[in-house]
Formats: C-alpha cells, sequence, structure tokens
C-alpha cells in the first residue's frame, strides 16, 4: 500500500503539526515539540496525567489529551518510546501542584524513559506515580501479566483516572484508580496484513494473504496462531472466551471497545460487535457505553482487537463520567 | 587501544558514524526477523546525531560524554537507543574532570555502562542482549590491561556474539518468540560486534606517534 508522505523524517512532526491545526484544544508544546497538551488547561491545582509512547497509533497516545482524560503525552518516533527530554516535558505541562500519574504501555523504551523522567520530575518537587498499561492477554500468561504489553485497553484508565483526578482525588487515589481499571481490563488483538514503517522499503512482518495472526501485538509482535482466516463468529468467539476466561470474581456489566488496526473498516467490526453483544447478553451481562471504531491503531495495519473492562461499581461512574478529546467524548 | 583523550573520543565517534550508516541495511534486517526492522535505522540516525556534536571545546570526558548522551537521548526513546544513552551517562560519570583516561581503566569504565544498562533496562546478565556483548569485552580487556586494544574488543564482541546466537533471548520483544531465536544474532549484539569491527580495522584511538606507518 502505498503512503502519503513527506519523507520518513518528518513523518511524526507533519503529523503532529496537522493534528494541533486540525483540533484547537490542542497544543504542541516542548523543546522539540514533542510534547502536546491542553490549549487551554485551567489553572485548578488537582492531579495531572501524563501518558506517552511511540508514535503510529493514532488516537493511541496523543489524542486521548482533552478534559477528563490525559492533561499531556510526550510523542516517540514511529514505534519508538518518547525521549527522556519529551517525558520531563510533559510531566512539567501535566503538573498541576497535586502530582502527577505517568500512564503508559508496557514497553522497554517508554518505561525507561519515564522512570529517568520521573526521578528528575522528583528532584523538581512533582510528586509522580506510575501505571503500565498491560491489558495484551495474548502476550504473556495470566501468571506472568506483569510482562504484558499494553493496547488499546489502556484508553479505560486514561478515562476512569481522568474523571477522578477531575473531581480533585489526591494522586494516591488516582493512581489506584487507574491500576484497578488496569486489571479489570483485558485486550486481544488479531492482524490480517502488516504495517510498514514509514520510508521503509519491508513490511515489520510477513502475513500471507488469506492469513491471520491470533494475538499479535500492535508493533506485529507474535501472537498465539497462525493460520487461514476463519469467519467473524468464530473469531469474536474465541476472543471472547479468552477474555472471559481472565474475568476477576463476579460481574455483571462489562465495557467493550471493538478497534480497528488501521485499515479494517467499520463494517467488519460492527459484523464481530453482533456476534459479542449477543453471546455477552446470552451470558446475562449488560454492555455500558461500547466503543467501535479506530481507538488504537498500527498506521495501515489490517485487524482489529477487542477490550473487556469488567466494571464495578468504583470503576463504571468514572467510565461515565463527562470527558472530551478530539477522538472520544462522553457526554 | 590507548589513552584516550576528546580527540581519541572524537576519531571513534566519526567512526561509528560510518559503521553505522554502512550497517543500516543489515542490521534492520536482523532486527526484522523478531522485531519492527527498525535497528539499523534508529542507530544510524542516533550515530549521526551524536557526530554532530562539537566535542573540541568540551572541558573534560566527562562532559564530553554528557553532551553525547544528550543528542543521542534527542534522536531516540527506543530502548536500545534509550541504553546507549544510559551507557554514555555512565561513562560520563566515570570520567567526570578527567582529560585523559588511561587504557588500564578502560575495561572498568566499559563495566560501569554496563551496570548502567542492566540497572535501567531491568535485564540480566545471559539474556541475549548487548550488555551480554559489552561485559564479554569488558571482561575480555580486562585479562590483559596492558596490551588491550580494539582487536581484542572485536574479538571478544564476536565471541559474545557466536557463544549466544544459540541461545534465547530472554527480555524485551524477542524474549517472546523464547527458543525460536535460538540461531539468530540478537540486533543490540550484532550492532555492538561491528562497532567494535570497525573500530578495530579503523585503528582510531591510537595516538599518531604509535601509529606504525
Amino acid at each position: 500500500m502505498s503512503q502519503i508522505i513527506n519523507s520518513a523524517l518528518q513523518y511524526v512532526d507533519e503529523m503532529l503539526e496537522g493534528l494541533v491545526a486540525a483540533n484547537r484544544s490542542l497544543v504542541r508544546l516542548g523543546e522539540a515539540g514533542r510534547v502536546v497538551g491542553l490549549s487551554t488547561p485551567g489553572d485548578r491545582a488537582r492531579v495531572g496525567i501524563v501518558s506517552g509512547g511511540g508514535s503510529g497509533h493514532l488516537p493511541l497516545f496523543t489524542g486521548y489529551v482533552g478534559s477528563g482524560l490525559l492533561d499531556a503525552c510526550a510523542i516517540g518516533n514511529v514505534f519508538e518510546g518518547p525521549n527522556v527530554q519529551s517525558c520531563m516535558e510533559a510531566i512539567r505541562v501535566a503538573d498541576r501542584g497535586r502530582g502527577v500519574l505517568c500512564l503508559y504501555g508496557n514497553y522497554g523504551g517508554d518505561r525507561m524513559n519515564f522512570d529517568m523522567a520521573s526521578e528528575l520530575a522528583e528532584a523538581e518537587g512533582i510528586e509522580t506515580s506510575t501505571v503500565l498499561g498491560i491489558d495484551d492477554v495474548a502476550s504473556a500468561s495470566f501468571d506472568e501479566h506483569s510482562r504484558r504489553r499494553g493496547v488499546a485497553g489502556i484508553i479505560y484508565a486514561y478515562k476512569t483516572a481522568g474523571a477522578l483526578a477531575a473531581l480533585g482525588a489526591s494522586l494516591a487515589d488516582v493512581t489506584e484508580m487507574a491500576r484497578r481499571t488496569v486489571e479489570r481490563t483485558k485486550t486481544i488483538g488479531f492482524a490480517l496484513s502488516p504495517c510498514r514503517l514509514p520510508g521503509a522499503a519491508v513490511a515489520s512482518f510477513e502475513l500471507a494473504e488469506g492469513e491471520i495472526g491470533m494475538g499479535m501485538g500492535i508493533h506485529g509482535e507474535p501472537g498465539i496462531w497462525q493460520d487461514r482466516v476463519k469467519p467473524a463468529d468464530d473469531l469474536a468467539d474465541e476472543m471472547l472466551d479468552r477474555l472471559m476466561a481472565e474475568a476477576l470474581g463476579d460481574f455483571r456489566r462489562v465495557t467493550v471497545l471493538v478497534n480497528s488496526l488501521g485499515a479494517t473498516p467499520l463494517e467488519e467490526l460492527f459484523i464481530l460487535y453482533r456476534r459479542l453483544a449477543r453471546r455477552l447478553s446470552d451470558h446475562g451481562v449488560e454492555i455500558v457505553l461500547p466503543l467501535v471504531g479506530r481507538y488504537t491503531t498500527s498506521m495501515e495495519m489490517a485487524g482489529a482487537s477487542v477490550s473487556l473492562c469488567f466494571l464495578d461499581e468504583d470503576i463504571e461512574p468514572h467510565l461515565l463520567a463527562p470527558a472530551s478529546c478530539p477522538f472520544w467524548t462522553v457526554p | 587501544m590507548t589513552d584516550v583523550t576528546i580527540r581519541e573520543i572524537s576519531a571513534i565517534v566519526e567512526r561509528a558514524r560510518l559503521a553505522f550508516d554502512a550497517a543500516e541495511s543489515d542490521l534492520n534486517a536482523a532486527d526484522g526477523r523478531f522485531g519492527d526492522g527498525d535497528t539499523g535505522t534508529m542507530l544510524n540516525r542516533l550515530a549521526s546525531a551524536i557526530a554532530l556534536v562539537d566535542l573540541k571545546a568540551e572541558p573534560d570526558l566527562g562532559s564530553a560524554f554528557r553532551k553525547m548522551a544528550a543528542a543521542a537521548s534527542r534522536s531516540t526513546g527506543s530502548s536500545l537507543g534509550t541504553l546507549v544513552m544510559t551507557a554514555l551517562l555512565a561513562v560520563s560519570k566515570y570520567a567526570a574532570g578527567q582529560s585523559t583516561l588511561s587504557r588500564q581503566a578502560i575495561p572498568e569504565m566499559i563495566e560501569a555502562a554496563a551496570t548502567a544498562m542492566l540497572a535501567r533496562g531491568g535485564a540480566s546478565l545471559g539474556d541475549k542482549t548487548i550488555v551480554d556483548s559489552i561485559a564479554t569485552v569488558a571482561g575480555e580487556l580486562k585479562t590483559a590491561p596492558a596490551v588491550a586494544s580494539w582487536e581484542v574488543a572485536s574479538a571478544a564482541s564476536r565471541k559474545a556474539l557466536d557463544s549466544f546466537r544459540d541461545r534465547p533471548s530472554r527480555i524485551g520483544r524477542a524474549g517472546r518468540y523464547g527458543n525460536k531465536t535460538i540461531g539468530f544474532d540478537d540486533p543490540g549484539m550484532l550492532a555492538f560486534a561491528i562497532l567494535c569491527g570497525a573500530l578495530a580495522r579503523s585503528n582510531v584511538g591510537l595516538r599518531p606517534e604509535e601509529v606504525s606507518e
């Protein structure tokens, strides 16, 4: 597939220039312009929330800067973590005097740079805490869940922690809300075709026409199995079974995200959602605030992911609280 | 390898830039097996960024390494790139205030870099990462500090590559492939062997009077 770019080196910066030009609520900040914050952040003292990660996943991570969500985001090159300077700047931008939660996916580069930035922030007198997104059930076993990767499900932690921060809660409480939401959110995805890094001659992984990689990550990381593609209902059933097997305790209500990895159209997402909704209803489970669309992508990769967040009485009100960013509005 | 001053560092940096420019596609291919295939491009960008730093005016080696670390950090936040930056910060601390490092001090300085990289990245020795190569090189240089040379370092980096090829990666993205990584070089280890090999071939770091004409 051809790419619409001017130069691979300018890919991220030109994308950010367009993103903030199209969304007046966002502003580019930082020495290298690799931080996005709110153009009108307000001056009320409260906990700030930052995220960050490599580019190539829009709307993740930058697109979730908004009221009741993220205060700032540090942006790396495509599929590379943000550098320590951008992480530090994002923490400063998010700081409203009551501490900053660093909430991002469990990847080596992101972790190292945010860890260093947090040490620097502490030295400047900004209290920080960290919660890592680890929702991808295919990336490690349940026993090793702290090694799992973070993928689309992190947006629920943005949402609930953001809602609690907006109410003026403490850093400890906002952190606990994020941790609890991460703990109860599970995702599994599949790829149908790979993506290509901007300017690269070859795709980032190989997947033959007609094949599916179940459980693959958003950078093409290995999955659980690879075979000929199956009917949508079979895929939906397998994904739901794998997610339900991870449910913690009793639950009656879930929120569901059926996400396109980029190239897969809404039509196919709704075909998946139809089956998921029917199966959940058969189990007597009620779906709250379903999302179907592009929420976490891998550029032009084809495929989808399904996330479930097993709601409880603490999480649900914060999921449903008003919030607004360029790609997700809860009225 | 001889006593190290800023002049040697500048020569090493330039040689590294050329080496990673030449190795970009090979390293991308090595990374493409289990990663997203951009290690060569990232290291080429990182080495070029470091080569742009003017080290001549730096008062000592510590500040020179710190400037290099800042340039590395500006160029990438990838895990390998961040580890390179971490190594440069560690050697910057090691060499703080010094204008010359003796040949004997170099293995210890390399060890300091390896220790910092393990602490920051969370890997252990034996996980099949670039730190295994760096630790092997430090160890070999230490056994014969008086004759420590880039040739010794290059041979040690190759030895590490050979001895880890048939072991599984145990951390990071490659670590998730487990035994499938047996038989393949870790791209970070390969990159370090390419660097040491290039330095051995070019004799940079030798002072002019030691270069045989």
